[in-house]
């Protein structure tokens, strides 16, 4: 007996693994290749995924546009007391206000969230729900299941109204067979009726309801079998798509305006069968599928119409090879700004698909994956802060910078390396990766910058904010001023005010600063950089042995002029001969100046903001900008130039 | 075939009245075990050694210890096969082998295929056990070349054979009757009538009806990461109530140089759909009822030593009526109806002793009717051809047959004809006879038609399917050795299959819609062990046996699938099951241990398609006193909660109790 245990005793160790705890559902994070696309209006994209019917896999996925992260399947984790998490089979997700408002057909349901946070705040059940749509206050939203036809069994819809506050259904009225999306015109609310349950005998009817009664008005306009999409456009027009009987009839775009008596008629016809589409400005931007029946794969095609004169616009946008190679195109979603835009790639419907994103010009950028079968996007405004796992690793000190303008100096051109051919914007990127590295680069004498920003804006919370680090050691502190700047205007870009956090300088050498301080450089090729001031003193910045490149910033222009505080000398020749110079340290408040990466050495504060000439301090809830300029313009003898150095930079937890 | 020849002269002989299935090799050890169910004999799961090939073969003992409600659970237990099941008494059951796809493997019911030409898909929870002789499993083909043609296209093969009456002495009727109630409102009666018509005819009739409320506690559970209770929900199966009755009659008689046998079988059933569960839904309104019946009949007729012919046929239709009322969803009232006409040749001829030739023809029309919205019934023609031959030698064994199949189908204007070839090579090499110790190795080259379904059906159906093909490879090993303290078998193989085009279906809500693909290429690499272990003395049986099972099945389609190389999807890298019985007397307890590795519920090996292990534990204890057998079952003793096809909640714990007479 004993021999036959020893026999099968291995057999069972093979089989290695046992049943565990289950989990909530695990968010991924991945951080997208590509630009960074940092867009103070839109800060992230919320994507809905299908998911195949019972599988319960609809998820939601959220692409961060500031810190360029993409978070694959969020709900759970932001949901773990929802049983079953988001459910089965996602068709619509819109925002209206600050809320998230999702349709999960085959769950029966729309999920209402907070759009900043993906948290859940209820549901409306609606049964085989499809689409929705925002109207003073209420949702609409369309739905196939109706009462039974008197003539026999088919099934009609119905449109709910929903209020949006309290997420009560508070009417809904019976429109045509399976009724699709919806659009608004003044009191108007219209209807694409499909009657996809009725193949072959397709609905082919656009219903309206008078929003202000909630009733089905008798206008019913014929337009193609099997609608589907629907907008309006600004001059009052609809664009309704037909998809066809996937057999003899294709599918078509159809465009519709009212007539004399004030009702829809059909104007334009095009023969275009398309299966997603969004308006923009002017511009209907539409993704078009054909099933391809001897190959057995969907093909996709992409175009532009300009929704006035109803013209295709020729464009080159969908021109890239990554286009292409798309196995399922099945969602479009254009940024409204920018006007770069992003493709849903289903595959195969039963594994991931892949989020594409292209630049403005058509370029392609990067592509990610994404949850089962993605089709619907939206793009959330405003700040969104999206918590990571409350397990979470440390806030990301991941910078970018965005401008680095350093004066003369004899580390300039060699921290960061200057090559022949890059520009202001390779050496912002050369300063990034870097600075990200925790290596030196050199703002070069005084007034020379740099501008970055971390991937979250930056929150005033009680004590220091944020770090900067330098290469200061006792009696080598060669100080910078920080600027800070929040993007008031929405443009992402560091053109904003720009306020200065006051070091130990002003209260400790009071009148001893120069506020205001311009200064100007002329190049000089392989020489002496000669500097004049707004004092009328001139100087120039030595070229010395140790050093033999060139000293002016080869990539921009002269003269190079900056305007900023100016600290009194912090640098004297203790030996008396210029053999032993000491910079030495201020108090507190600049960047390399004290040694040390804690707080109390490298921290800065956003309660120590002033107004740069004025010197009234200012409060700041958040900022987006950071800069760091050499604070002092002095030259210490075989040392040469005084210029600050930074190694990086990073965010406080609090 | 030396074994064909003895049975034939056993039967012949008039010993008894042998089923037609006598003819097998298999069947010599029948006639030699002890057959008479009112002992309490426990034989093991013996691994035959006549044939080519080995097979797998469960006898009436052995289902009689699984205590089985139906073929589903009987196979649960067998070594690389996986059981799909949608949950509960009424949840759609079908097998899969060595990752083949359930359509790759032919399930024949004495003798005859039981078809399914609209999905290919045969619910083995609907076959009941009661009134079965044997289930047997043979990789690629059965042994014996003296078969129907269609039985040699298959890339395996599961025979079920009807018990035969036998009679002893003045005998001249048994009846069986059986009562079982259980968890789920589990109710179910059988009868087994068994008649002795002539000294040349016997019948036997069976009757049995089951019904339950299908109605079982499920439940989720989820953990945050910090461990705290993030959901637990208790919530109860609903919509899983099954109706079914079952009527079958035999007719088995004997004439003076063979024997012919009647079959006429009817299933009607009405069911629930249970449905996934998934957020927000928590039942189905889904029903189905099934109307199954059919008819079939062969004869063998042996002329001489050396020559014997069979001929078989079948009629069959198979009806569905499947209703929708849950109005969230498209509603659907629709009737699929489906006819089969099976005619089948065969011929066997002994050249010399030790070579048989044998060959066949049958000929199979399918038809699917259906009043779905434009719907046009396909059908089908198959012609199958097959020659064969075998060696037999004392130490060497060797079987080659080819399959021709045209297959032409019809469909509107669409006609579209298949050609297909299935060469099979099988050998076996007995070094010592007495030493029981054997190797043996096969290669094949089978197929699978689309069905019905893959190619018509509305929207989800593709006309360009290709057939699925497969190359199948087998290497293994047989032994059995005799201690003091028992007998020890094992049977290993190792295994090697290619699938091209390989045609996958999905489950899309509604349990018999799915969306196909031809997935591609499928390689598969697999281990398959069975280790029995059988000690008697004087009235204590002891046996056991474990089944272990290593399968990488991997998608090799293409480079670029992020799936690519990922293990396929419900095929599980490590399956295995246990058994252990101990029978004293009029007492014996059985203990089955089944396991089934991690899974992907999709192609992708990604967290959110990554389905648990699961591993269930049921236990009976059965007595017999008189002509009264008691059976009480515990199952999923330890309540496991999990899902063998996710979103499908299995049931926890549940229990069974039985009362079987016999007279």
């Amino acid at each position: 007996m004993r021999r036959i245990l020893t026999l099968l005793l291995p057999l069972f160790l093979l089989a290695p693994s046992c049943r565990e705890e289950e989990y909530v559902d695990f968010s991924e994070e991945e951080p997208i290749g590509g630009s960074a696309q940092s867009d103070a209006r839109y800060t992230g994209l919320y994507l809905l995924n299908e998911g195949n019917m019972g599988s319960n896999h609809c998820t939601l996925d959220y692409l961060d546009l500031q810190s360029s992260i993409y978070h694959r399947n969020i709900y759970g984790q932001r949901n773990p007391t929802v049983v079953k998490e988001l459910g089965d089979v996602g068709n619509d997700i819109q925002i209206y206000g600050s809320r998230l408002w999702m349709v999960i057909n085959s769950s029966n349901k729309v999920e209402v969230a907070e759009a900043t946070t993906a948290k859940r705040l209820g549901q409306v059940d609606i049964p085989n729900c499809r689409y929705i749509t925002f109207h003073e206050g209420f949702a609409y939203v369309s739905s196939y299941v109706g009462p039974i036809d008197l003539s026999g069994d088919a099934q009609r819809g119905r449109i709910y109204k929903v209020d949006t506050l309290t997420l009560q259904k508070v009417d809904s009225v019976v429109v045509g067979y399976q009724p699709e999306e919806m659009a608004i015109i003044g009191q108007q609310l219209f209807v694409a009726n499909s009657g996809g349950y009725r193949k072959p005998d397709y609905d082919n009817r656009l219903s309206c309801i008078d929003l202000q009664h909630f009733t089905d008005t008798p206008q019913q306009t014929i337009v193609g079998i099997n609608l589907h999409r629907l907008v309006a456009d600004r001059y009052g027009k609809l664009w309704v798509s037909s998809r066809g009987d996937y057999a003899g009839t294709p599918g078509a775009l159809y465009c519709l305006a009212t007539d004399e008596v004030g009702e829809m008629q059909i104007i334009d016809r095009l023969e275009i069968p398309v299966a997603a589409m969004q308006l923009t400005g002017d511009t209907l931007w539409y993704l078009a599928s054909t099933w391809d029946n001897t190959s057995g794969q969907a093909h996709g095609s992409y175009g532009l119409i300009d929704v006035q004169s109803r013209q295709q616009l020729s464009t080159q946008l969908f021109d890239a090879p990554e286009i292409s190679a798309i196995d399922t195109p099945y969602g479009l979603i254009v940024h409204p700004e920018n006007r770069d835009f992003y493709l849903m790639d289903a595959r195969n419907y039963v594994s991931s698909g892949q989020l594409l994103h292209f630049l403005s010009d058509g370029t392609f950028d990067w592509s990610v994956r994404t949850g089962d079968i993605p089709s619907r996007a939206v793009f959330v405004k405003g700040t969104t802060a999206i918590e990571t796992d409350t397990t979470s690793h440390e806030t990301s000190s991941l910078l970018t910078v965005l401008e680095y303008r350093p004066a003369p100096g004899q580390f300039v051109n060699t921290l960061p390396l200057y090559e022949a051919g890059d520009n202001a914007a390779t050496m912002a990127r050369k300063c990034t990766e870097e600075l990200n590295l925790g290596n030196l680069i050199t703002l070069g004498g005084f007034g020379g910058s740099v501008t970055f920003r971390f991937e979250q804006p930056v929150v005033n919370l009680e004590g220091c904010d944020f770090c900067i680090f330098g290469n200061g050691h006792a009696g080598s502190s060669e100080p910078g001023i920080v600027e800070v700047s929040a993007d008031s205007n929405g443009n992402g870009l560091p053109d904003d005010p720009w306020y200065e956090l006051a070091g130990s300088a002003d209260t400790d050498s009071i009148g001893m600063s120069r506020y205001g301080y311009q200064i100007s450089y002329e190049s000089s090729p392989m020489s002496n950089i000669p500097w004049s001031d707004n004092l009328g003193r001139c100087g120039y910045i030595a070229r010395n042995a140790f050093h033999t490149q060139e000293y002016f910033p080869e990539w921009l222009e002269s003269p190079l002029l900056f305007e900023g505080t100016c600290l009194p000398d912090n640098g004297y020749d203790l030996s008396g001969n210029g053999t032993n110079w000491q910079q030495q340290a201020y108090r507190f408040g600049y960047v390399d100046n004290l040694p040390g990466n804690d707080p109390e050495q490298s921290g800065f504060d956003l309660d120590w903001a002033v107004d740069p000439i004025s010197r009234k301090p200012v409060t700041l809830k958040r900022i987006h900008f950071i800069r760091v300029y050499t604070a002092v313009n002095q030259s210490c003898g075989w040392l040469g130039e005084t210029s600050t150095e930074i190694s990086g930079a990073k965010l406080i937890n609090k | 075939m030396r074994h064909l020849r003895k049975s034939l002269l056993a039967i012949l002989g008039g010993l008894m009245v042998a089923s037609m299935e006598a003819s097998t090799p298999d069947s010599i050890l029948i006639l030699q075990s002890p057959i008479n169910y009112l002992d309490v004999v426990v034989v093991s799961q013996v691994q035959r050694f006549q044939g080519t090939i080995p097979a797998l073969e469960i006898t009436r003992t052995d289902l009689r210890r699984y205590a089985a409600l139906s073929v589903a659970d009987v196979l649960r237990h067998c070594a690389g096969i996986q059981v799909k099941d949608y949950g509960g008494i009424g949840g759609i059951k079908t097998v899969n082998v060595r990752s083949m796809g359930s359509q790759h493997t032919g399930i024949f019911y004495d003798g005859v295929q039981l078809g399914n030409a609209q999905n290919g898909q045969i619910d083995l929870g609907q076959l009941s056990t009661d009134n079965l002789e044997s289930v047997a499993i043979h990789q690629g083909q059965r042994s014996a070349i003296f078969q129907s043609a269609s039985e040699f296209g298959h890339a395996s093969t599961i025979y079920l054979r009807t018990r035969t009456p036998l009679f002893q002495g003045s005998e001249k009727h048994h009846l069986r009757l059986k009562l079982q109630g259980g968890s789920s409102g589990l109710q179910r009666f059988s009868a087994i009538w068994e008649q002795k018509l002539s000294d040349k005819v016997s019948a036997s009739f069976h009757v049995e009806e089951m019904t339950a409320s299908g109605r079982y506690r499920f439940r989720y559970r989820r953990l945050n990461y910090d461990g705290s209770v993030a959901y637990d929900t208790t919530a109860t199966r609903r919509n899983g109530d099954v109706q079914a009755v079952t009527a079958e009659a035999n007719l088995f008689g004997n004439t003076h140089n063979g024997s012919w046998q009647l079959k006429g079988y009817s299933y009607q059933s009405n069911r629930g759909i249970p449905g996934a569960i998934v957020n927000n839904v928590w039942r189905g309104g889904e029903r189905q009822s099934d109307n199954n019946l059919f008819v079939q009949g062969k004869w063998l007729g042996n002329f001489g030593e050396a020559y014997s012919t069979r001929l078989q046929g079948k009629y069959a239709r198979y009806g569905t009526h499947y209703i929708n009322k849950d109005s969230t969803r498209y509603l659907a009232d629709l009737i699929f109806r489906q006819q089969e006409a099976w005619l089948s040749t065969s011929h066997v001829y002994s050249l010399l002793t030790g070579i048989d030739l044998s060959a066949s023809y049958d000929f199979t029309w399918n038809h699917l009717y259906s009043d779905l919205q434009e719907f046009v019934s396909p059908d089908r023609f198959s012609h199958q051809m097959s020659l064969a031959s075998a060696l037999d030698f004392d130490h060497f064994k060797a079987q080659a047959s080819v399959l021709y199949a045209l297959i032409e189908d019809h469909q509107k204007e669409i006609n579209r004809q298949h050609r297909q070839l299935s060469p099979a090579l099988y050998l076996r090499w007995i070094p010592n006879r007495g030493k029981r110790f054997s190797l043996h190795g096969f290669a094949k080259r089978c197929y699978r038609m689309p069905t019905f379904n893959d190619l018509y059906y509305t929207e989800m159906g593709n006309s360009q399917l290709k057939p699925e093909r497969a190359d199948i490879f087998d290497l293994g090993l047989q032994t059995e050795r005799h201690f003091n303290v028992g007998t020890i078998s094992l049977f290993a193989d190792l295994y090697h299959n290619r699938v091209t085009d390989k045609i996958v279906a999905y489950p899309k809500g509604q349990q018999f819609r799915w969306t196909m693909l031809n997935l591609g290429k499928v390689e598969i690499d697999g281990l398959d062990l069975n280790l029995g272990y059988e000690y008697r003395i004087q009235d204590l049986t002891l046996n056991g046996n474990i089944q272990y099972t290593l399968q990488r099945a991997i998608d090799v389609t293409c480079g670029s699938d992020p799936y690519y190389r990922d293990q396929i999807p419900y095929t599980p890298r490590h399956s295995g099951s246990t058994t252990l019985s101990v029978a004293y007397a009029d007492w014996s307890v059985n203990y089955h241990f089944t396991y089934v590795g991690e899974r992907w519920s999709q192609q992708e090996n990604i967290r959110y398609n990554h389905l648990q292990p699961w591993y269930t534990s049921d236990v009976n204890l059965q007595y017999q006193w008189r002509n009264y057998r008691w059976t009480a079952e515990v199952l999923n003793l330890l309540d496991q909660q999990y899902d063998v096809i996710a979103n499908y909640p299995m049931p926890g714990r549940n229990y069974r109790l039985s009362l079987c007479a016999e007279f």
